[in-house]
């Protein structure tokens, strides 16, 4: 009997479930009658969660390896361009309504796989200067309000490197439009009733309020929290990491522009520390979005929604606020037999570095690169998913560690919790321990899919003050003249990029009538 | 001096002149002009046509090529223009043609021209503040390149369309510059092979559009492009 998969049914048309289904249709090539197909069904009642508005620059690739147009996708999703994070008060707590800050960029002129200016930077040999302004012009960029590519530059390609920030909400729509119209994704709305499983525990079918038992061999979990695939129907367990990071509730504000054609928009996402956890702020074409990612445990609901109505100033009181609670921790398997869960479903750990939209697209490639015809395939395949994203969940759960771990703020029991070591993950103090002395290098990142590479690590240690101390291996950095070479040229690029490239907003306006040529 | 686009007009404009002489010096900097579909069989012999993104649009534009560096026309010496044909935005400078908002052709004239004189040169408006014979003949010129700009349009958004453009790259080998060479950058050329690989019935198509002599014309005048490099650094060495 031949248990040859021909049908996928994905559930939940979130961001998750969209780009999935675009990824694997795309993949399998589902426009062909004959090749698997690929559904998807979403609640008409239930909402999306609609607060995941930062990327990843991996998005470029993912977008345009499903055929999409940049300058449209853009257009429908009030998009503009991410160069980055910018943390505001992170360091240390501000003293004297003096703000401090340090920022992750995503352009590094100098690769340090290859040559680390790391170590150069800490000796002294670029001057007094962050470690971010040493080795990066995308600070200037920034700072200027300038856009990361002026409309010359061909679609999905930048002089700075750059990912998106997008309307959540127009994203699923829009990818839904492209799904259905160029993909040959079949699209349903129902609500699942309930799951009907064989004796080896596999899922056959689904039934529904509306469109009756739909069939499929391999099901995709999309439907957020609710997990009504992987933890509902097939009982794998939730695993809390609410002991190593703290926040568990979000509450967010949509902010109009004053004059949507001519204020600036931010070109990194801002990350505001507070109290007890931190703001976010991000900047589309028509509005902003911000929101406050707390700890009900140190700080209760309602002092929460003032401090951001606080942030967002005067006129705050007129918008709407939506409060989310976050399920902080992940899947115990995230495949089980022929259900794999993609986005929230999986696990969810909190959004400091946006990694929850880039999870979704590396669960997106794998499935589709392995995507297994029949259930002996499954059986070898889910194994190595289960390892492979058990390994990248753990490591963005360290990195997001660290942005708490060495922050110096000390006004209030959040932070000085977050320094005690009990609720560290091991793997980070460890390689702490070992930086102290010793810059990061290659070969503390030997992982292919290493979530966060050495240089992001670098922007937040050095961001953060880390006390590397090279000194009694001054000698073994004996490359300096080649390091004050690179340093040199970095700062003289900063002037030329200051003429050579539009402000940010007057390419997005550009964008409403113009677009990017694909070459 | 910068360009300052006004409309024309007979009363502000009644008692300049356009004057007969050095008529290009306005173009004796400029490296690259946008040529209209039909000037390419005029234009292909003596300069190289490729295509340039619009900085405001990103708009592909056919261009002809008056020097290989910005700031460079190597085809006006001496207040001399080398070649016998003139592209035809040059010839009409100061004059150029727009649409307005009601989708009406507007004849404009660059205030800040040194072709503007008070003295001597040709009058646009008569003592009755009639067109002149010469302002007819300026207007006649700029309505058939108007008229050329939708054609010309159809052309390039095929080229898009058929993904038949590709970037060129080229390495200009030139003493001058630090390195010893140059690469052109922002050029974009017909892709030979992209041609090549159409089917039988798009190829049948280029020749019911009438774009096989534009496709050929831009496509041998490329060669002029190392004729400019090698006259150039031939002017190098005599200089030594």
């Amino acid at each position: 009997m031949s248990d040859l998969v021909k049908k996928v049914l994905i559930v939940g048309g979130g961001t998750a479930g969209w780009l999935t289904a675009a990824k694997l249709a795309k993949e399998l090539n589902s426009k062909d009658p004959s090749a698997v197909q690929v559904t998807l069904i979403e609640s008409p009642d239930i909402p999306i969660i609609g607060v995941g508005e930062g990327t990843w620059p991996t998005m470029r690739t993912t977008l345009q390896k499903v055929g999409i147009d940049e300058s449209e996708f853009m257009r429908s999703c009030n998009a503009s361009f991410k160069q980055g994070s910018r943390f505001v008060n992170w360091r240390f707590t501000p003293k004297n309504g003096v703000d401090n800050y340090y920022h992750n960029h995503f352009t590094s002129l100098q690769n340090p796989e290859q040559f680390n200016l790391a170590p150069y930077w800490s000796l002294g040999y670029a001057g007094s200067i962050s470690y971010a302004e040493a080795v990066s012009i995308q600070g200037t960029v920034s700072e200027h309000g300038l856009a990361p590519k002026k409309i010359t530059t061909a679609q999905y390609e930048g002089i700075q490197n750059y990912a998106y920030h997008l309307d959540a909400g127009k994203f699923a729509d829009f990818l839904k439009k492209h799904c259905i119209e160029k993909l040959g994704v079949t699209h349903l709305f129902g609500n699942i009733t309930d799951v009907v499983k064989d004796d080896y525990g596999y899922i056959t079918s689904v039934n529904t309020d509306s469109q009756g038992n739909i069939e499929a061999e391999f099901y995709v979990d999309c439907s957020g929290f609710s997990a009504l695939l992987i933890g509902k129907a097939l009982g794998v367990p939730f695993k809390s990491i609410n002991d190593k990071l703290f926040v568990d509730h979000a509450i967010a504000i949509q902010v109009p522009y004053k004059d949507e054609e001519n204020d600036p928009v931010a070109s990194q996402t801002i990350s505001t520390a507070q109290r007890a956890g931190w703001i976010w702020d991000i900047g589309l074409t028509n509005r902003r979005g911000t929101g406050h990612v707390y700890s009900s445990r140190y700080m209760d609901h309602d002092e929460a929604e003032k401090i951001l109505r606080n942030y967002i100033g005067p006129g705050a009181d007129q918008l709407n606020a939506k409060r989310i609670k976050m399920n902080i921790g992940w899947r115990e398997r995230f495949w089980e037999k022929n259900c794999v869960a993609v986005g929230m479903s999986a696990a969810f750990i909190e959004p400091l570095e946006a990694s929850a939209i880039f999870l979704i697209e590396a669960a997106g490639n794998m499935l589709s690169d392995q995507f297994p015809r029949n259930r002996a395939a499954m059986q070898k395949v889910q194994d190595k998913f289960n390892r492979s994203f058990l390994y990248r969940w753990d490591k963005s759960v360290e990195f997001i560690k660290m942005h708490y771990f060495l922050s110096r703020r000390d006004d209030g029991e959040f932070w000085t919790d977050n320094r005690k070591v009990e609720s560290v993950p091991t793997a980070l103090l460890e390689r702490l321990e070992h930086w102290k002395m010793h810059p990061p290098s290659r070969y503390d990142f030997d992982n292919l899919f290493e979530p966060f590479p050495l240089e992001s690590y670098q922007f937040i240690l050095f961001g953060l003050d880390f006390p590397m101390n090279l000194e009694n291996n001054r000698t073994s950095f004996h490359m300096a003249d080649i390091a004050k070479m690179h340093f040199q040229k970095i700062q003289a690029l900063k002037e030329g990029i200051k003429t050579e490239l539009p402000t940010h907003r007057a390419l997005l306006n550009k964008l409403k009538n113009y677009s990017f040529q694909s070459i | 001096m910068s360009t300052q686009l006004v409309a024309l007009d007979k009363n502000i404009h009644k008692n300049i002149r356009i004057k007969t002489k050095n008529r290009y010096d306005h173009a004796k900097d400029q490296n690259l002009v946008s040529i209209q579909a039909h000037e390419f069989i005029a234009s292909g012999t003596s300069y190289p046509i490729v295509f340039v993104k619009n900085n405001e649009t990103a708009e592909f534009m056919p261009t002809a090529m008056l020097g290989l560096l910005p700031g460079e026309n190597l085809f006006y010496t001496n207040s001399a223009w080398s070649e016998e044909y003139v592209p035809s935005t040059i010839r009409l400078h100061p004059f150029s043609a727009h649409k307005n908002s009601n989708n009406e052709i507007v004849v404009c004239i660059d205030a800040n021209s040194e072709a503007i004189t008070q003295d001597s040169g040709n009058l646009l408006f008569d003592d009755m503040g009639q067109q002149t014979a010469y302002l007819n003949q300026i207007v006649d010129k700029l309505s058939d390149h108007i008229a050329q700009s939708s054609t010309t349009k159809e052309f390039i958004n095929y080229l898009v369309e058929k993904q038949l453009i590709s970037p060129y790259s080229l390495t200009i080998q030139d003493k001058n510059v630090s390195q010893g060479s140059y690469s052109l950058k922002g050029i974009y050329i017909v892709d030979q092979k992209k041609l090549q690989a159409l089917s039988d019935h798009e190829f049948l198509e280029l020749r019911h559009k009438y774009y096989l002599p534009l496709i050929y014309a831009h496509l041998l005048s490329l060669n002029i492009i190392e004729r400019m490099a090698s006259q150039k650094l031939k002017n190098q060495v005599t200089q030594l």
